[in-house]
């Protein structure tokens, strides 16, 4: 079975202030703020990566268990998913 | 025809008629003129659908900005064209036209005003921001009157050096007061022309020496009248400090029925990204001017240096 990637959909309007993204979603013409974890994934997926990519990696930069770690950051995929701001790509 | 040349926010104006508020240029250095004019024949309708006092709509590629009981601007990046009502002299216009008719045009281009009064003290150029009634220009005639110099009244326009922090331009040398604040003040508003003839507005007269150079801004204070006693002021951090900056910019309600949603949010990053923002929360009632100095102070003594 292919595990999917994810990546951020290009154009979208981003900008950083410390250690918190803002995004700027034209189409619910909205600002959406992220917390800093969530920043990560954000910066993370400007590169294509799978859900099992990201865990590891957030691992290594928080204080977070692998259970918590997992569900956070697939809800965070469906939500950015749904608000069209992230995308799947290519499977592996 | 004559023409008359201004320096206003760092904008070069070339102006049709003699401006009241701003003393003649003699610099023609650069090339980015806003041109200023009047309209020749009026062409002033009143049978227009309001559904507000002052209002834009488009016709072709120009915007038309209408205030009741003044005129319409025709406003284009480069151009403003005032067309007046009937017995409106142009200096009645005039605040209009530096104001909104400009705000307008700096939209056009992708650049905006703050909605802020902008002060320098001690290597520190602070900005004032917050909704109208907040407290903006009060706190600044405060400060003038403690040895601060003014930069800018009411809207700030801000220059990006190459790096490090923006700049405010001068604006206008006058503060507008409200004749109560003013009378609190010490002045006397009988001595100060007024502003607007529909508003009880004053104008605040600052003389060459108490204004300021372009300012580098140090830090933007967001002024919030709350039912508390005393003015308390918290730093702003992180996302959220965009979101703050985000509704007060000037004449923030056209930004989006001109498209500059995108250049609104590149700015709002900038300068979020750039400056430190507090919020100041200060009594609705007893403005203690002395006490908003004093926590205005502290914070500035927590900055890093200029």
């Amino acid at each position: 079975m292919s595990v999917p990637r994810y990546q951020t959909v290009p154009g979208i309007l981003a900008s950083k202030v410390e250690e918190e993204i803002i995004l700027m979603s034209m189409e619910d013409d909205a600002y959406i703020t992220l917390n800093p974890v969530a920043s990560r994934i954000w910066e993370l997926l400007e590169s294509p990566r799978t859900l099992e990519e990201l865990v590891a990696l957030l691992m290594e930069e928080f204080e977070v268990g692998e259970e918590d770690c997992q569900r956070d950051v697939r809800d965070f995929l469906e939500d950015m998913s749904n608000r069209r701001l992230i995308r799947e790509v290519e499977a592996v | 025809m004559n023409y008359y040349i201004y320096t206003f926010s760092g904008l070069k104006i070339i102006c049709a008629w003699q401006l009241d508020f701003i003393e003649q240029s003699d610099d023609y250095s650069g090339e980015s003129y806003v041109s200023i004019v009047c309209s020749e024949t009026s062409n002033f309708l009143t049978d227009l659908n309001r559904n507000s006092t002052d209002f834009l709509f488009f016709e072709g590629q120009c915007v038309i900005l209408d205030f009741e009981n003044i005129g319409r601007f025709r406003i284009s990046p480069n151009c403003i064209v005032l067309d007046r009502a009937p017995n409106v002299c142009l200096h009645e216009a005039e605040p209009y036209v530096l104001g909104s008719a400009l705000g307008v045009l700096l939209m056009l281009r992708g650049d905006f005003f703050m909605h802020g009064s902008t002060i320098f003290f001690d290597n520190h150029g602070v900005m004032f921001s917050g909704h109208s009634g907040a407290g903006k220009s009060t706190t600044v005639a405060w400060l003038m009157q403690q040895g601060w110099r003014l930069v800018a009244d009411d809207v700030s326009r801000l220059h990006w050096p190459e790096s490090g922090a923006p700049l405010v331009y001068p604006g206008l040398p006058h503060v507008k007061l409200w004749e109560d604040t003013a009378t609190a003040l010490g002045h006397d508003p009988e001595k100060m022309p007024r502003l607007f003839q529909r508003w009880n507005k004053h104008k605040l007269e600052v003389s060459p020496e108490e204004m300021a150079e372009p300012a580098p801004l140090s830090a933007i204070f967001i002024l919030q009248p709350e039912d508390i006693e005393k003015p308390v002021v918290e730093p702003i951090h992180g996302a959220e400090r965009f979101l703050q900056l985000a509704p007060h910019i000037y004449r923030a309600e056209f930004i989006k029925q001109l498209g500059k949603e995108k250049e609104h949010f590149q700015f709002c990053s900038r300068l979020a990204a750039a400056v430190q923002v507090f919020r100041l929360r200060r009594p609705t009632r007893g403005f203690d001017l002395a006490a908003v100095e004093e926590v205005v102070m502290e914070t500035l003594a927590g900055l890093p240096e200029a």
